[in-house]
């Protein structure tokens, strides 16, 4: 026992002594929670004053003992964001790296990325390529592969956080509720980094990531006594469109509704139709699927079949006429048809146009026909524009919800 | 070590079973995207044929020599000289892996939990823990490993169903046979890491009830090829092949991905556990297997006192072996992949052919 104890003194005495370094380094590095500055959103950007430096804009929760409860600072010193509890912090480098350690030297605490949820992009930065500013977050050294990726629609990632953060508004929360609730109107989405990062990786894919946009809003609240006070707000507004991993453009909301249609991404959301008499139908969408079917001749791919299926339900109805016999019904799934082969058409339209395949077709021939993508994959680029696409929908409403016919319906009276 | 000491087939597979966890959650599915991208979850259906063919050698081997070593057989088939010359290299090989797992022990630790600390006093516990076992001998190694088996499958029972969110079956898809010949290549590290089995059966003399070698190894190798498939399709299906090929630990990216309702996350603590359990067998039994060899080498009673110094020397190996994580990955890819191919697929099959040869078996 002597012996395996004096072994055991050896060894670490030995270690620890030849070593030449403080005991501590042999320890995980520990830190207070209360001395941790929890990081919510993460915004990157080109430099405005250095193009070739990354702005970086961090976006966290500060505590009520903090003083004023204003702002961080930027790399100026300036004073950002005016709400009680959200700040930010701005910071350049050369790297997204050294940008947020840059912005250490300026923080209360220590800035601790693990709870990051979201990262915006700004548009200019997606624009010169995206790849080497998601370098930083996909190592996930701190960071965690599962965070929202958005762009920043026509602003910088830093304009979007602080003017949110101006306006009172919680923005990890409507990120939040964006990334749960996208499919309800399904003319955006939600991309996760690791999903980003597999698209990247694709030879062929046009990648497609969810666009937050800044809008003015006309408020008539009375709070504080004010009335049509200027209020912004973060809206998700569509696809941002990645070619050869840099931005070339956003679809709007149409567009990208269609997107998600080709993508099989399409939740639910409301189709607005004329029926017989003109007036408004909403027909709220309740399933919406599409298979693509590939017609080859030879190696030679000739033309793609989308089959649409969409049903859904009747969601209102500004007529006060029975629209829910035969004839009208078929009306109104001719008109849902029709509604979703525009927008599919332009969706293709505007795919073929740019060259950008968003549309899924090379992934699901990859997964449907690998041996016959193999042979076409390389001239990929010069076939998918000149691809022939139709289109057959099958569309159906299938019901109403509490009542059929209109309040106040012309028969009845 | 006590020679006296048996444990059964079964504790056997367990052992083995667990010492093949560590490096099957690192390389496995990373080889797999490397080869066979998207098909490299079916690579494991097609290792599970080379590991049969080892199994029914060792079982004909052990048919033929009853109650004796893999080590008596290389001594009775190749004779004296020939056989110290192959221990030697069995030694020398294993040696080798034993400094590199070591290595990557410490290395895992450090991507996974404490990047910027050093790596010194991880290597020195676990050479403690593994002092403090190998003294107490082989059954002890096997009760443990029976402890650590079950422990390691619940919990990867667990990830793998919280994990079942995040798997997608288009980043599974497709398999077509252009798939065949990168599923192969896939296979070739896995049959390699799985032959592992060989250097249980240098303690073979030690093994109860071995004549169930066959039955038993069966239903535990089932078992194994059907947690690769799901730990490699939990893998490639929640992160896509190509993050999977780029990165070092890629088992544990996808767990930390798990999120349930955003309740249920940061879990990877959980493979942490595993990694120094399944290292910790995986070490001890390595060590365990080269100090047999030594002793027969030298034909010496009792070797218990070689284990201090042994421990020590290995120490000073891992580092030696690769400083940093690239070298570590480059040194598994050109050297490791080959070395374990070869000494625990190859050669005991040679052994078996020598042995019919000279109409031993």
């Amino acid at each position: 026992m002597k012996r395996q104890k004096l072994f055991l003194y050896i060894i670490l005495s030995t270690i620890l002594c030849l070593s030449g370094c403080k005991v501590s380094s042999y320890f995980p590095s520990k830190a207070e929670i209360e001395n941790l500055e929890f990081i919510r959103i993460l915004g990157i950007d080109k430099s405005p004053q250095n193009p070739e430096e990354i702005r970086v804009t961090m976006l966290y929760m500060a505590r009520e003992s903090q003083p004023g409860g204003k702002a961080g600072g930027n790399s100026d010193g300036d004073q950002k964001g005016e709400a009680s509890k959200i700040r930010t912090v701005v910071w350049e480098g050369r790297t997204v790296s050294e940008a947020i350690k840059g912005a250490q030297m300026i923080s209360e605490r220590q800035i601790f990325l693990g709870h990051v949820f979201a990262v915006i992009i700004g548009d200019e930065a997606a624009r010169e390529g995206i790849t080497k500013y998601i370098d930083f977050i996909s190592r996930g050294m701190e960071l965690r592969l599962n965070n929202n990726v958005y762009i920043a629609k026509g602003s910088t990632a830093e304009d979007l956080i602080v003017k949110s953060s101006q306006s009172g508004k919680s923005l990890p929360d409507t990120i939040e509720h964006f990334q749960k609730n996208y499919g309800s109107t399904s003319t955006s989405g939600s991309l996760k980094l690791i999903e980003l990062m597999g698209k990247l990786d694709g030879e062929n894919n046009g990648i497609f990531i969810p666009a937050l946009n800044i809008v003015a809003q006309e408020s008539d609240s009375t709070q504080g006594g004010e009335k049509g006070r200027e209020n912004i707000a973060i809206e998700l507004d569509g696809y941002g469109i990645i070619k050869g991993h840099m931005l070339i453009g956003y679809v709007d909301k149409q567009l990208s509704s269609a997107i998600n249609i080709l993508n099989n991404k399409y939740i639910s959301g409301d189709i607005v139709v004329s029926d017989p008499y003109g007036y408004a139908v909403t027909l709220e969408v309740i399933e919406m699927h599409t298979k693509k079917e590939y017609k080859f001749k030879g190696d030679d791919i000739e033309s793609v079949m989308l089959n649409i299926i969409v049903n859904s339900n009747v969601g209102e109805q500004h007529s006060n006429k029975n629209i829910y016999d035969k004839a009208s019904l078929e009306y109104l799934f001719e008109q849902q048809a029709d509604a979703v082969k525009d927008s599919v058409y332009s969706i293709v339209e505007y795919a073929q146009k740019h060259n950008v395949d968003v549309l899924g077709f090379g992934k699901s021939l990859f997964q449907k026909h690998p041996v016959k993508w193999e042979r076409i994959k390389d001239d990929w680029d010069s076939i998918f524009p000149n691809l022939k696409v139709d289109i057959d929908v099958k569309s159906r409403i299938l019901r109403t919800y509490d009542i059929t016919q209109p309040n106040s319906m012309e028969d009845m009276k | 070590m006590e020679t006296r000491d048996k444990i059964t087939v079964g504790q056997t597979l367990k052992l083995f079973l667990c010492l093949c966890f560590s490096p099957a959650i690192r390389a496995i599915p990373a080889f797999e995207a490397q080869f066979a991208k998207q098909a490299g979850w079916v690579a494991p259906m097609v290792a599970f044929l080379p590991l049969f063919i080892l199994i029914f050698t060792f079982d004909k081997l052990f048919t033929a020599y009853q109650n004796q070593s893999y080590t008596d057989i290389i001594y009775d088939i190749l004779g004296k000289f020939f056989g110290n010359i192959l221990l030697f290299i069995y030694v020398v090989g294993l040696s080798i892996l034993l400094a590199l797992y070591t290595r990557y022990y410490t290395a895992k630790l450090s991507i996974a939990l404490t990047a910027t600390s050093r790596m010194e006093l991880n290597i020195i516990v676990l050479m403690i823990i593994v002092y403090l076992v190998l003294r107490y001998g082989l059954v002890i190694m096997a009760r443990m490993s029976e402890v650590i088996f079950v422990i390691i499958n619940i919990s990867f029972c667990i990830i793998f169903i919280l994990s079942m969110n995040n798997i997608k079956i288009d980043n599974l898809i497709p398999i077509s046979y252009l798939d065949i010949i990168p599923i192969m290549r896939a296979s070739y590290p896995i049959t390699g890491l799985w032959s592992y089995f060989t250097f249980l059966c240098f303690f073979a003399d030690r093994i109860e009830d071995r004549q169930n070698l066959k039955k038993v190894g069966t239903k535990y190798v089932t078992y194994l090829v059907i947690s690769t498939i799901l730990l490699s399709i939990m893998v490639i299906g929640s992160i896509g092949y190509s993050v999977t090929s780029r990165s070092p630990i890629p088992f544990f990216v996808a767990v930390k991905n798990i999120s349930l309702f955003g309740a249920i996350e940061r879990i990877e603590a959980i493979v942490v556990t595993q990694w120094i359990a399944t290292d910790f067998i995986l070490i001890a039994v390595f060590l365990y297997v080269i100090l047999d060899i030594i002793k027969r080498i030298f034909c010496v009673d009792d070797i218990r006192y070689l284990i201090k110094i042994s421990l020590v020397f290995f120490y000073l190996f891992s580092f030696y072996i690769a400083y940093t994580i690239f070298e570590l990955r480059q040194f598994s890819i050109e050297v490791a992949t080959h070395l374990n191919f070869i000494l625990c697929f190859v050669i005991p099959i040679v052994i078996y052919l020598v042995g019919k040869i000279r109409k031993k078996v």
